[in-house]
């Protein structure tokens, strides 16, 4: 299979090779003819050593959150088991065209026990969290210290909040709140904030 | 402009005797088309095309969550079609509401479109795909399934094959290919096809008026024929803007 680099683009259905060659990896598929095509605009990288053909996307990365990615999330619902947040943003992919659920249960804030989440997250706080399944409504954990809320507004004045000796301290009203707070607190862009 | 706002009356013969049409064209020729790809910055894949007349603007959302969200299904993504005629893009007014027609329309382009695309991929999402008609001469349904193609691989959706599509008619006896608005009107069959090309399966395969079987038969190998010529010229599209995305990469 000797394939010259010019010409290397190929088109959704563009025959890549036939299914005895190569197997079809991320982005081919075989066909119902035992052909392996194409799934996207893109350039095809044949493994000799897998025996495996891939195409690797030119167009746009998909901007839908997968298993492992890390999100940043608006909190709309607390309950003491489990929370309800809108994701906004997934990191590293183009910014999303409209928001996608999710749930964060009390089990995946911490490895130690929580008593209640209101002392985890409140209506309205930006966390960054990780993605635990495939498709809407999505399970988010906040497990570790990079992950936990990173933006936070005051209960009583909505000041946003500022991190002062691990505690999270309004400087307005110099009310105290607890949260649990990302390592990133505050540094995070806050894009659609 | 004139030709525009003219009433479009029936001139005496629709093909002369050297077997011309109204606009100079052959009966197996196509009008000249240009697709333009990504045109539209907030969509996640666009496309804007012509066709002869036509002027044609596609765009493609998803995949995302669906409201309301009984709708979604647990194994696969659903797939949504708006076609849609903006008020000026006919000679009279027309309504900015869905008419009967374009609700049709959105369907069978929904189901042309649908075997194309890996739904099973993205469960309980969805793809929107919104074709909106700027002008119209004949045809838009076929080139709103153009245009949705080259929209929806812009858009990086996986995809078994691009969908191209054309429409056949008859006039004074003889078959055309793409048949503007004017053969439409006073011809005596349209027969509108959408295939996915290289896997030389149809999506949609409509028609009106009285063919035999003969002149039927003929008439699909005609599509066919306009098909694979559209089909390269979305490739053609798609490939100019990648090319460039590509040395880019490639660069850095």
């Amino acid at each position: 299979m000797e394939k010259s680099e010019e010409s290397s683009l190929v088109m959704p259905g563009e025959s890549l090779c036939v299914i005895e060659e190569f197997e079809p990896g991320p982005g081919a598929y075989e066909g119902s003819d035992g052909k392996v095509y194409s799934q996207v605009v893109g350039v095809p990288v044949y493994d000799l050593d897998e025996r495996i053909v891939k195409v690797e996307k030119l167009s746009k990365k998909l901007s839908i959150p997968e298993i492992g990615d890390v999100v940043l999330a608006r909190v709309i619902d607390v309950k003491s088991i489990y929370a309800a947040v809108k994701i906004f943003e997934v990191e590293g992919k183009p910014p999303l065209t409209g928001l996608f659920s999710g749930i964060l249960h009390i089990s995946q804030v911490s490895t130690s026990f929580v008593r209640t989440l209101y002392d985890v997250v409140r209506i309205g706080d930006i966390i960054r969290a990780q993605v635990l399944n495939r498709a809407p409504l999505y399970q988010i954990s906040i497990r570790g210290r990079e992950f936990g809320v990173v933006y936070a507004l005051c209960s009583e004045c909505l000041t946003p909040l500022v991190l002062r000796s691990l505690q999270l301290f309004c400087p307005k009203c110099r009310r105290v709140e607890k949260r649990k707070v990302a390592f990133s607190y505050y540094m995070v862009r806050r894009s659609s904030a | 402009m004139s030709q525009l706002v003219r009433k479009v009356e029936r001139p005496p013969r629709l093909i002369d005797e050297e077997g011309r049409r109204a606009d100079g064209r052959k009966v197996d020729e196509l009008r000249r088309i240009k697709i333009e790809v990504g045109v539209l910055k907030n969509a996640d894949g666009s496309c804007y095309l012509e066709q002869g007349r036509n002027k044609i603007m596609a765009a493609v959302y998803g995949p995302r969550e669906l409201h309301p969200r009984h709708l979604a299904m647990p194994d696969r993504a659903i797939l949504r079609c708006r076609y849609h005629m903006v008020p000026f893009s006919v000679l009279e007014r027309k309504s900015p509401a869905p008419t009967r027609r374009e609700i049709e329309l959105s369907k069978v382009i929904r189901e042309a479109l649908e075997p194309a695309i890996f739904l099973e991929y993205f469960p309980r999402t969805t793809i929107d795909v919104f074709i909106e008609v700027i002008q119209a001469d004949g045809g838009t349904r076929c080139a709103g399934i153009t245009a949705a193609a080259v929209a929806l691989a812009d858009a990086g959706i996986p995809m078994r094959d691009l969908v191209a599509a054309i429409a056949v008619g008859k006039v004074e006896g003889q078959l055309v290919l793409d048949p503007m608005d004017l053969e439409d009107r006073y011809g005596e069959a349209d027969m509108p096809v959408a295939m996915m090309p290289s896997l030389g399966k149809i999506t949609l395969l409509q028609a009106d008026g009285l063919m035999t079987l003969e002149e039927f038969e003929k008439a699909l190998e005609l599509a066919m024929r306009g098909i694979k010529e559209i089909y390269n010229k979305q490739k053609e599209a798609l490939r100019e803007k990648y090319l460039a995305i590509k040395r880019e990469v490639e660069v850095t």
